[in-house]
This record gives C-alpha cells, structure tokens and sequence, in this order.
C-alpha cells in the first residue's frame, strides 16, 4: 500500500519549479531589470532596507537587490557550465565503459573511484589559491571532480541496454552500435539524469557559497555565495547584507532540491 | 572474507595515489615558483640556487612525483618550505582534532538521522512524517556557515552555554578527565553544525529507504501475521533498508571533511581546515599535498569500514 | 619645648600612619587605588599580591598574578620577529624579546637593552652600552655578540624596513668588549634611534642561531629571547602561552602571571569570545561592533594608536605601475587620483579609524608631513577631463577605450588590473566602484602575502596594487624604500611603483646625513611636493587601530611591549 499522492506533492512540484524558474528568468533578465549597477556606490554603506534599497545596501553602498539578481546570473552560469562538463564527461566514460567493458571499463571505474574520493571542496580550495580565484576556474574544477556519480549511472545503463534485443535487431539492419546504444540509452537515463544533476546542482551552489565564505570567490563578478559570506561579520550589526543572499541561496537550492526529489519519486 | 578485505585493503593504495597524482599536478601546472616561497623574502640569486638544488625543484614532474610518493610510503612527507618543520610533526596535533569531530559528527548524526527516520517511516505521511522532512530538506539546503554562526550566537553568546571558540579553554592545563571534559564543552557546538547537516540527509534517505521497503511482499506478509506497525519497521524493513542507509553514510563522509572546513574556521577548531587555507594561500606545498594525502586515505579507510559494515548487516550482499 | 614635642609627636604619627598604609597587616588594598611608595607590597580584597607601581605616570595598587587571553587572527606559524615584519608574527613574538631603545608615546627614546648611548657629531658613530643582568630565557648572559650577530645575520638580510634603511649606510658594528656595541656608519646617519625598538629590532640569541638558517631553525617555535614573558607553549592552530619571567631585566615587571594568545581566524567569533568573557583583548574590532562595544561602556576600555606590531604609522597606499603603458602616463594617474573619494574609504572600509592622507608622508612623523600641499581633491568632472585629453574616449557610463594611446592598440577597453591581500578586499571593492564611474573597468586580484610579494616585486605583474606601507617613525625607515631608485628590485615591500627621480634620490640622501631636524623638514617638504606633482603613488587614508580590552585589566601600551606592565583584577 503504497502512500498516496496528496495535493502536498503536486504543491511542491509547483513551489520548486516556479522558484527554479524565477531564478533562471531574473539570471536572464538581471542587466535589464536590476534598478543599479551592483558595482557601483549609490548610498550610504550598510543602510537597512528601504524604498529605494528594498534589500539596503552593503558595506560601501552598493545596492543589495540589484547584486542578488546579478548573484543569480552568477549562480546559473556556474551551475550550468559545471553541468555541461558533468553530463559531457560522464555520458562519454559511462558509455565507452559500459560498452567495451574488460580492462577499459576497470580502469576507467577506478579513475571514477579516485575522483569520487577525492574532496571536492579541498580541491577546488587549492586549485583557486593556486590559479587565482574566477569563475571560469571554478566551473572547471567543480566539472571535473562531479562526474563520477553520473558516470556510473550510465554506464549500468549501456551494460544492460547493450545486451538487449533492440541492439541486436539495430545491428542486423547495418546501423552503427553506438549510435543506437546512445540513442537508446539517452531515453531510460533522462530521468535519473535530472535528478541527479539537480541534486548536484544544489550542491555545487552552496560548495561555491562556502568557498566564497574562506574568501576564494571571484571578486569580479557578485555571487550570492559572496554576497553572503564576505558579510557573514556584520551579521549583528546590518542583519540585511547576511541573511538576504543566504536565503536567495537556500531558495534556490531548496527548489532544485524539491524537484530532484519530486521528479524521484514519481518513479 | 578476509581476502576480500585484504584486496580491499591493497585497493586503497591506488586509490590514494590517484588522488596525489591529481594534486600534485595540479600544484605543479601553477604558475608561480615555489623557490620564492622558500627564500621567503630573501632576494638573493645565489640563495635561489641553493634552495632549488636542495629541494631538487629542477627535476621534472614525473621524477618529483616518484620522489615524493616513494618518500610518503616511507613516511616521510618532507618539510615545510616555509618554516622548514616537518610535515608529519605540523599535521599530526591537528589531525587528532579534525578526526575527533569528523567521527563524532558522523556518530552523532547516524543516531539521530535513524531515530527520526525511523519515527518518520513510522508514522508515514502523518505530521511527524512531514515535518522531518521539511525540516530535513530546509537545513540541507542552508549554507553551513549561517548554521555556525547562529549557533554560536544563540547557544555560545545570548545563552552563554557553551564556549565561543577554541578546543580547550584559554591556558588550560588539566588531564586526563578534566581535559576529556574540557575538550567535549568545547566540541558540541561545532560538532553540532556538523551534525544538523547530516542527521537531516540520513532521517530522510532513511525514511525513504523503509517506506520503500513497507511495499515488500515480505513486509505484507509480517503485517498480515498480525505483527505490530512498529514491529514490523523495526525488523524486516529496517534491517534491508540499513544498506542503502549504509552508502549514505559512506557518501556523507567526504561532506563531513568538506564541511569541517568552515566550521573549525567559525569556531577556531585548531584542525586541518585552517591548515589546508593557510598552506594553499602561501602556497606551502609539502605541508598541503600531506594534508590532502591524508584526508584522502582517512576518507577511502572509513568508505571501506562501511562497506566492510554492510556484509555484517546484509547477509545477502557479500563480494561484487 | 612643647612645640618640639607636638612636631616629634606629629612624624612619629605619620610615620606610623605611613607604615601602616603600606604595611602587610592592614585591610585590603583595592586595586588600582591610588598609593604612595612605588615597590610597597600588600594584599588585595580577596588574598592577591598587588605592588604599587607607576602605571602611565600615576602611582597606583596593582594586582600581581592572573592571565590576560588576547585574540589574534592567524596562528602566526613562525615566532621569530626578526626574519620577517609580518604583523602575525610580531603580533604573538613581541613580548618575549626586546630592543636596544624603546621609544616612549613622545617617540623619545628610553633605554632598553642599551642603558645608555653617545652620538659622534657627525653622527656617523653611535655607542651604546648595554645592561649587564640581563639574561636569555635559558640563562646565557646577553652580550653585544648577539646583537652584531642579529643584525648582520638576520634583520639586515630579512627585515624589510631595517634592511632598506640601514643596509646601505651602515659600514661595520663593532663590539670592542661584551658589553659595548658601535654602529659606525659611512655617512652620517640620523634615525638609527628610532628604529631600535623590539617592532623593528628585536635582538636573538646568537648562541642559538649562529651557523643556521634564521628561517627555518626549529627554535623559531620554542624561542628564547629576553622579554618578559618566556615562552611557555605553542599548540598549534590554537594558542601560544607565555609565561612571566621572573629574571626579566625590569625588575618588578611584569605583573601578569601569563599571557595566552588565542587563535581565532574569523573575526565576528573573535567578538563573541570578548563579548561572552574568554577573552580579554583583542587588537582591534570591525567597524559597527565597535560602535556597540563602546556603548557599554562600563565593560570596556579602548587605546587607539598609530603603531602596530607590523609597524608605525601605516598609510593605505595604491602603487602604480610606472612601466606599464596605461599607469605610465600622468594624466591617468592623476585622473585616477580624482576619482577616488577617500573620504569614502575612511568612511565605510575603516569606519572613521584613521584620517584622509594629506600628504605621502604620514601625519604621525609630526615634523616631517608636508605642509599645505594639493594632493589631487576628489572631482571626476576632472578626472574625465584628464582621461579624455590623455586620448581614452567613452561614453557616458561605458568603459572608455583607446584612441591615440602610446603602446596601446586603438579600440582596446582601458581596463587595468588591483592585486591586494584579501584582508584589503573593501579596499578593492570601492576603488573598483569608484572608477567605474569615470569609465576605467577594475580585475580585481586577491593574492596573499607570498604570492603577493612576487608578483609585485620580482615580476611586475600589476597595474595597480594597494600596500599598508607603515611609514615608521622617521621618513628614512619606511618611506625612503618607496621612492628611491635603488630600492628597486626584488625585495618584498621596496619600490613598488618603479619610480625614478634622481633629484629626489639625492634630496633623501642629503636629509638622511643631516641631524638638523628643520633642514630635514625643509628638504622632506620638497622630495613631497615633487611626489604631488609626479603621482607615483596614491596615498588613500593613514590608519588607527583601536584595541578594546576588559575594565577588568589596565596598564596596556598600545605598542611593542604591549603588556610589559599591565594587569588585570580577578
């Protein structure tokens, strides 16, 4: 018997795709929408919330919810490149593991094993100390230590997928087996493939808020992970410039949350 | 049985390697010259070359990473190019402390994490059922530095409960008891941040993992026989639903060791956090590549022990 | 006869009285009252030793015994102060070592380790002679081995300031017998004096360093030294305990039993700690929580100075690159120069802790800032004016780019690069925001001190950097290294922006050979009013700190030995 599906899951499925939605358009939009530019002074430093600084203003007077939808446009560019190198990297050693099998597929999980054991966060602490902290370092480095998980995924699908009847059937009519295995593969591991990456994403976001925190963000472009961790000091005395960008974060992680796990159970 | 672990063991090796061969290459593609980190401020040419040929920094990667791993399996990790200290001497006060609230984090949290997700399975879909769960989703998503710090404003300032900082309190010189005790007031609070973290993750995989298993047809059967609700729970679904709870915890332990990072910098734990920052922003080599050598091995150590825990748990699941 | 009585009898009961005021038998003596005779001992309220000592000129009870726990930022990873001028370490060293002259709030110098002194007239020999009791932690004699050996050895070889100031001038140190040390110069040399104190001086034991590496010798983590307080323990990432030591020189002193530093890298932790009573100290405070310490005011007491243990008045200092294309031309570096609100950096980076820079000398050298000159004001109607005809056109808002610039492409953005420590990242955040607004786009590059030092000096791999330069006590300890050409090179924290003028050159040299301390101001006043003129530099704020401690304890210094003579009641 299994636990019926109350109206609570279908609100959640809505809450979480709204709020993953929101933070894509304002990513979007944020150059045009923003009142200020969020790295120009334009008040007094640490001024609480008001009508023309709905969020008050940091430190040395730049406007908070202006730097909140730029951090959004930061959040969403890093969050996607690490995605695309993910997904890349993962669906090509899965497959050609999955397919080949033998010595290949050994070595290769291992390679995954190493890289799944190895601290991300501690990683990506010394590869921005020593290449100096940007955001394109840091979506390489995020990218190249995430894949493991999604790796193996894929590779559990290929094996099982490989042995199957329509394999064969494509084989006998001349098409090319990878291109069929890939295509018949992609389909079956959609689904997990969300989930798992949404489930990632949320991670990688708030792994960036808490380098930010440690002071290795990229000071270049406003991130709420900086945002939030650079101003973590005056927590008592300008509440605002803390708990703004950290909710925008636990929001935003909240709702790629939600719908990985949503997505999940509808299995 | 025991060849299993004994392969698994040997498999730790490599594994280990690997994670040196990426750090060191990654360290050594740098730009910038370690010999200026040596010479620390001394200008001198002659004083370059001389450090360079002690430290056989002209050597080419592949025969410096030989040296190095050799070494390492001898034990010897080499020195600081900054204080010139040993390595081993530098890490090994700080690992203790890491350890002790990485384990304890992960003790902690599993108890509580299976307490509550067991109640929650329990009690499925009920208000107990939800409101783990949304508590758990909400304080996965925090970023652990906001926990820390409200933790440690409530708890250590307003309530004055606990100390603010540190892992003893200032100048203390008691043993034995007294220092066991000193050192647990001052564990709670960060353990704790830690704790939240995980025991949220695990209440809910745990909770999924035996409402999964309340389908069973095995499970059907026991409530069929007219066994209790809780009963049930406890025996049948909790008993298979432990493995999947078993790789959660395996997964969890690299986040504990990440997220150790912050909160001993929040709370001043004198342990390999602050060591990691301060030897990656001076660039001091030797002292960060021991470091995440050592992380590394603590980490694939305890993912065996868990798996190694799994086989006593699940008599179905032996070697792959 | 009755009138000599009446006198006898009034001092004998004085003199009782007086006894019994200082005697150990009385009642309870509250610390810090008022007291008579310095040395008299007593007890106070609740059984503790208190001495009555001379505490910044008053006579008051003080409490022996206690431990003061002082919050420092960074476990310091080294505790020998003369390899280095890194402020951790000064910060968590200090106290266990001392200098040849201490120098009093006035900067006139008091004798330390040299008793006292004589200068030649032409002041090219200084003769010092040193006390004869004082000891090492370990019980060796200190003689002027070991101050020859310290400098030769080490502060002229790693000491940034002592090193750029002396090393040229000085010829030789001889030590005719254990107790007498000459520094003979080539030229006459005025500020030796006032760079002889533990911040920029501090002697070794040259029985434990002789034939090692300074850098790297294993007593820099146990060291021995002559201060007052010893070393007593250093757990790492933790804290550093020093002890009293009972032997020190200063007979009497210091009162405190202990003095734990306590390592707490995140600052807001470092308040709650103050806050909740496990800390006594700390060396300074974020801007708004100061605000609200203060307005307890009961609790706490603050000293707010101009001298650190990395150094004296220290100036906030943007360096240009002089042999880059873009910083090389004047008309964008003053254009830069008007665009900054340094105001605005007073304001919101330090909070009002320090003042707008008036000058490129530091206002705390009192005779020597310049007087009545024209740093570039605030104005960016100027600063576009500047940029347009330097040949960087823009529209409103956008970045400028380049039309007619020699050594730059035509069309290129005039985006230059800030390299900073990330403690100074505000201070790279506003710059940043502030020339945006005249269309000059700021990278941002947060290197820490290391790897700073490198890429600044060796490589001159920047556009622009901004560097604490603490200017000490006399322009020749730590300005000269700014401006000289032949500091240029690379040493950590010496020319960083190239700059060459051989007249300048020579006017420092002149005013370094002279003693007459207004031909040094007049010729001081010329070298800054070329400085106005050429921008090499942009001089942003001189900055105070403020250190806030408990009521509970008094007697601090707000330099060097900080807590020689200080106290604290339990």
């Amino acid at each position: 018997m299994s636990a019926p599906q109350l109206p609570a899951g279908v609100l959640r499925l809505v809450l979480a795709t709204s709020g993953v939605l929101v933070w894509l358009i304002v990513a979007l939009v944020a150059p045009w929408l923003a009142p200020y530019d969020p790295f120009l002074v334009v008040g007094e430093g640490l001024a609480a919330p008001s009508w023309r600084h709905p969020l008050g203003t940091d430190l040395i007077g730049r406007d908070l919810f202006s730097g909140i939808m730029f951090g959004a446009r930061t959040s969403a560019t890093i969050v996607f490149g690490v995605a695309l190198i993910v997904v890349a990297i993962a669906i090509t050693v899965g497959l050609v593991s999955g397919y080949l099998g033998g010595i290949v597929d050994d070595i290769l999980m291992r390679v995954a094993e190493v890289f799944q054991v190895v601290p991300r966060f501690f990683l990506a602490i010394v590869a921005l100390a020593y290449f100096g902290s940007g955001v394109d370092r840091l979506i390489i480095i995020l990218g190249l230590t995430s894949w493991s998980g999604l790796a193996r995924v894929v590779r559990a699908e290929t094996l099982s997928v490989r042995e199957s009847a329509f394999v064969e059937a494509a084989q006998l009519f001349g098409s090319g087996t990878i291109r069929t295995i890939f295509r018949e593969i992609l389909p079956n591991i959609a689904p997990t493939l969300a989930v798992y990456l949404t489930l990632l994403l949320s991670r990688v976001m708030l792994l960036e808020a808490s380098l930010a925190f440690i002071g290795l963000s990229d000071p270049n472009s406003i991130s709420w992970g900086y945002l939030a961790g650079s101003s973590q000091a005056y927590l008592r005395s300008a509440w605002w410039i803390a708990v703004f960008p950290g909710l925008a974060i636990l929001m935003t992680a909240l709702s790629l949350t939600s719908l990985g796990d949503v997505k999940g159970r509808r299995e | 049985m025991l060849k299993y672990v004994l392969r698994r063991l040997i498999q730790v090796v490599p594994t280990v390697f690997g994670v040196t061969l990426i750090t060191f290459v990654l360290v050594h593609l740098a730009p910038g010259d370690p010999v200026e980190v040596l010479a620390s401020g001394n200008g001198d040419a002659a004083y370059y070359q001389f450090m360079r040929a002690k430290y056989r920094l002209d050597d080419s990667l592949l025969t410096q990473l030989w040296t190095y791993s050799t070494n390492v399996l001898r034990g010897d990790f080499g020195t600081s190019y900054l204080t010139g200290e040993s390595v081993v001497r530098m890490i090994m006060p700080r690992i203790g402390s890491t350890l002790l609230l990485a384990i304890s984090s992960i003790v902690i949290s599993t108890l509580v994490g299976l307490k509550f997700g067991i109640l929650a399975a329990w009690r499925a879909n009920r208000f107990l059922d939800r409101a783990v769960l949304r508590t758990s989703v909400l304080v996965a998503a925090a970023p652990s530095f906001w926990i820390a710090q409200v933790m440690l404003l409530l708890f250590a300032l307003r309530l004055g409960i606990f100390p603010t900082d540190g892992r003893n309190s200032p100048g203390f010189e008691g043993t034995g008891l007294a220092m066991a005790i000193d050192t647990l007031w001052h564990l709670v609070l960060p353990m704790s941040v830690l704790a939240i973290q995980e025991s949220s993750t695990i209440a809910r995989l745990t909770r999924t993992g035996i409402v999964d298993q309340l389908d069973d047809d095995h499970i059907r059967l026991a409530r069929a026989k007219g066994l209790g609700d809780l009963h049930v729970v406890l025996r049948h679904a909790l008993r298979r639903s432990l493995t999947s709870v078993v790789t959660v915890i395996g997964s969890r332990i690299g986040h504990v060791f990440s997220g150790a990072v912050v909160v001993e910098l929040i709370f001043g734990w004198p342990g390999l956090g602050q060591l990691i920052l301060s030897s990656s922003q001076s660039r001091d080599t030797p002292v960060l590549l021991g470091v995440l050598v050592l992380i590394a091995a603590a980490v694939v150590l305890m993912n065996l022990l868990t798996d190694l825990s799994y086989m006593i748990i699940d008599p179905r699941v032996r070697l792959r | 006869m009755r009138k000599i009585s009446a006198v006898f009898l009034g001092s004998v009961l004085s003199l009782v009285a007086l006894q019994m005021m200082e005697s150990q038998t009385t009642a309870a003596i509250t610390p810090e009252s008022p007291c008579l005779m310095e040395g008299a001992r007593g007890d106070g309220p609740k059984g503790q030793k208190v001495v009555c000592a001379e505490i910044q000129g008053k006579k008051i009870w003080v409490p022996r015994g206690g431990d003061l726990v002082v919050a420092i930022s960074q476990d310091p990873g080294s505790l020998n102060p003369a390899a280095t001028t890194a402020g951790a370490v000064h910060t968590a060293s200090e106290l266990m070592f001392n200098g040849l002259v201490e120098l009093d709030d006035k900067l006139n110098p008091v004798p330390e380790l040299a008793e006292s002194w004589t200068v030649n007239k032409k002041a090219t020999i200084y003769t010092f002679k040193l006390r004869r009791e004082v000891k090492w932690h370990d019980g060796q004699p200190f003689t002027s081995a070991d101050v020859k050996f310290t400098f030769d050895e080490v502060l002229l070889k790693y000491h940034s300031r002592t090193r750029a100031s002396m090393l040229s001038a000085l010829a030789t140190i001889y030590t005719p017998n254990s107790h007498t040390v000459e520094f003979i110069f080539k030229e006459s040399y005025g500020p030796l004096l006032l760079q002889l104190d533990v911040t920029e001086a501090p002697i070794l034991p040259a029985h434990i360093y002789r034939g090692s590496d300074p850098t790297k010798n294993p007593t820099n983590l146990a060291p021995v030294g002559t201060g007052p307080f010893k070393f007593g323990s250093y757990a790492r990432g933790s804290e550093i305990v020093l002890n009293r030591n009972s032997n020190y020189f200063r007979k009497g002193k210091p009162y405190l039993d202990r003095v734990i530093m306590r390592v707490i890298p995140n600052s807001a932790t470092q308040v709650a700690s103050f806050e909740s009573g496990s800390v006594d100290f700390l060396w300074g405070v974020p801007g708004p929580d100061r605000a609200r310490l203060l307005a307890q005011k009961k609790a706490f007491d603050t000293l707010i100075t101009r001298r650190n243990p990395g150094g004296a008045n220290c100036m906030m200092t943007v360096s240009f690159n002089l042999r880059r294309p873009i910083t090389s031309n004047l008309a964008v570096r003053q254009a830069i120069f008007h665009s900054l609100n340094r105001n605005a950096f007073l304001q919101n980076v330090i909070f009002g802790e320090g003042s707008v820079a008036v000058s490129p000398f530091s206002k705390g050298i009192v005779w020597a800032w310049g007087r009545n000159l024209k740093l570039p004001e605030y104005n960016t109607t100027k600063a576009n004016a500047l940029l347009d005809s330097a040949g960087w056109t823009g529209r409103d808002g956008s970045i400028r780019t380049a039309q007619q610039v020699v050594g730059v492409a035509n069309g290129s953005k005039l985006s230059i690069d800030f390299l900073h420590f990330p403690t100074f990242a505000t201070y790279g955040e506003l710059y940043k925001a502030q020339l945006k607004e005249v269309g000059i786009d700021v990278r941002l590059r947060p290197l820490e001190s290391g790897p700073f030092a490198t890429a600044v000096f060796n490589n001159r791999d920047f556009d622009s950097n901004i560097i604490s330069y603490c200017n000490g006590n006399d322009p020749e300890i730590g300005i000269r290294r700014m401006y000289d050409s032949a500091q240029i090179g690379p040493v950590a924290f010496s020319n960083a922006a190239a700059y060459t003028n051989v007249l300048v050159d020579s006017t420092f040299q002149q005013a370094r050979n002279t003693l007459d301390i207004s031909k040094r101001q007049s010729l001081y006043q010329e070298i800054q009013e070329q400085l106005v003129k050429d921008v090499p530099y942009g001089w942003l704020v001189e900055t105070k700190s403020t250190r806030i401690f408990t009521s509970r304890c008094g007697g601090f210094r707000p330099y060097s030995l900080f807590a020689e003579e200080a106290y604290c009641i339990n």
